[in-house]
């Protein structure tokens, strides 16, 4: 048990790294904190010197405990944690933690009804922010909600509080499931007013930006019943109109490589955005073409920093795989 | 610690016990005396480059504590550039969060990961389907 060891543990914990690990590392995780909490909390000294983390690995083992489907001490978490801070009429936090216990651990179809009648019933329930955002989420997996409605409930949420970014993070995820670039990639841009170093909020909109210039390609085809896209007769207005979104993304590509040198998503960006066009298109193709040199100097540019990204061990093995891909990718 | 601070403690330890030792003599002499001579340079430069030494020493002797990344166990040590101390961490944001991306999440993860919107069913779900698939 080392100071290292705490502090991975607390970064898991703050990043909400959780959220995003596969069943295998939730397991091997699960054990480590499992192991931490115990000598930590034995250790009297050690456990008064450092309440507050002690407390937020108590959370992270508690949301571990649950993936991994040990509801028995995933509650007994939820009890130390309730007599500390009180029950969840006194802590939102609570109030949220005890919802996601009744969700996970309900009789299946009821479970949602359940957890969200539960955070209504919650003292003063109107005026709990967390509360109202898990509330919120657990709306929108009710039956016979759709996105319109999730839309509405997240917007209003965030009219309260504008500068909660997860949930501009949502918001914008949930229009670009509908296909609405434009809104979400407004959303984006609320974030970065907050966070305006946030170079993986640029990275994704450079990806939002890339896929709404090739749906404008798209739509035009599809209108038009062509069979091959890429022989298809663009416009002089939907090829300005693509170049636009192209190079925004490229633009915020580079952003994001600008604040992150290593990071491997933004250069595969800049890789796959400036490899020459499939299209045989000639307007489209000499649209291209006169800024080709630069493009191309780009490409040369990402795939050695993606190489030296591998070289430098840089980043897991797991995004090594990825890069190779990319780099090898037609 | 290495072995160029171990010798700086060394030779610092030497000089500053060894200028408190002629001062000590020096002040017997001056007693005894009852001259007004004044403490002589030489002994005053000696406990200064002793001092010098010594901090030079523990400088030299503190290693930055290496960091595990986040997910495989394997420890990773801090970055250090040639001719860079190890305990400055570098001030261009680009190069900074270089080694917050290798420790495994940058600083702006949370709003990516939204810890706040987890799914909590379809998490148990696929740990169920990876402990069936395993047996």
């Amino acid at each position: 048990m080392s100071k290292e060891t705490k502090d991975r543990l607390l970064r898991v914990h703050s990043s909400g790294l959780y959220n995003n690990l596969s069943p295998e590392q939730a397991l091997s995780l699960y054990h480590e904190n499992k192991n931490f909490l115990n000598i930590a909390t034995s250790n009297l000294l050690l456990a008064q010197d450092s309440q507050k983390d002690i407390y937020d690995l108590t959370e992270l083992q508690f949301y571990l405990a649950l993936i991994t489907k040990n509801d028995t001490e995933a509650k007994m978490m939820l009890g130390r944690l309730t007599d500390k801070f009180g029950g969840y009429k006194k802590s939102q936090r609570i109030a949220v933690l005890r919802s996601v216990y009744i969700e996970a651990t309900g009789s299946q179809p009821k479970n949602y009804q359940e957890a969200s009648k539960f955070l209504e019933s919650v003292p003063q329930f109107g005026k709990k922010i967390n509360v109202i955002r898990r509330r919120t989420y657990l709306a929108s997996k009710l039956n016979n909600i759709d996105a319109n409605e999730y839309i509405k409930d997240l917007t209003s949420y965030l009219e309260v509080k504008p500068s909660d970014n997860e949930s501009w993070y949502e918001l914008s995820e949930v229009y670009l499931k509908l296909g609405n670039y434009t809104k979400s990639i407004y959303c984006l841009e609320q974030i970065l007013l907050c966070v305006p170093f946030a170079y993986n909020i640029y990275y994704k909109l450079g990806a939002v930006y890339q896929s709404y210039a090739y749906k404008i390609l798209y739509d035009f085809s599809d209108s038009n019943n062509a069979n091959k896209r890429e022989n298809f007769n663009y416009n002089q207005a939907t090829i300005d109109k693509f170049f636009n979104f192209f190079n925004l993304s490229l633009k915020h590509f580079l952003k994001s490589v600008e604040l992150c040198e290593s990071y491997y998503k933004g250069w595969s960006g800049i890789f796959i955005l400036t490899k020459p066009l499939k299209f045989k298109n000639k307007n489209l193709v000499s649209k291209f073409s006169e800024k080709n040199e630069q493009y191309s100097k780009l490409n040369i540019l990402a795939s050695q920093k993606l190489k030296e990204i591998i070289k430098k061990n840089w980043t897991s093995e797991e995004n090594k795989k990825l890069i190779e891909k990319v780099l090898t990718s037609e | 610690m290495s072995i160029v601070s171990r010798i700086a403690y060394l030779i610092g330890t030497v000089l500053i016990a060894h200028s408190g030792y002629s001062s000590y003599e020096f002040n017997q002499f001056i007693k005894s005396s009852s001259s007004t001579l004044e403490l002589p340079l030489d002994i005053k430069l000696e406990a200064i480059a002793g001092l010098i030494l010594f901090v030079i020493g523990s400088l030299i002797a503190v290693i930055s504590p290496h960091q595990y990344t986040l997910l495989e166990n394997d420890p990773i040590y801090t970055a250090i550039p040639q001719n860079d101390s190890a305990l400055f961490k570098p001030i261009k944001m680009n190069k900074a969060t270089v080694e917050l991306e290798k420790l495994g999440a940058g600083p702006f993860e949370q709003i990516e990961n939204k810890a706040a919107f987890i799914d909590i069913l379809k998490k148990r779900r696929e740990f169920d389907e990876w402990v069936m698939s395993k047996e």
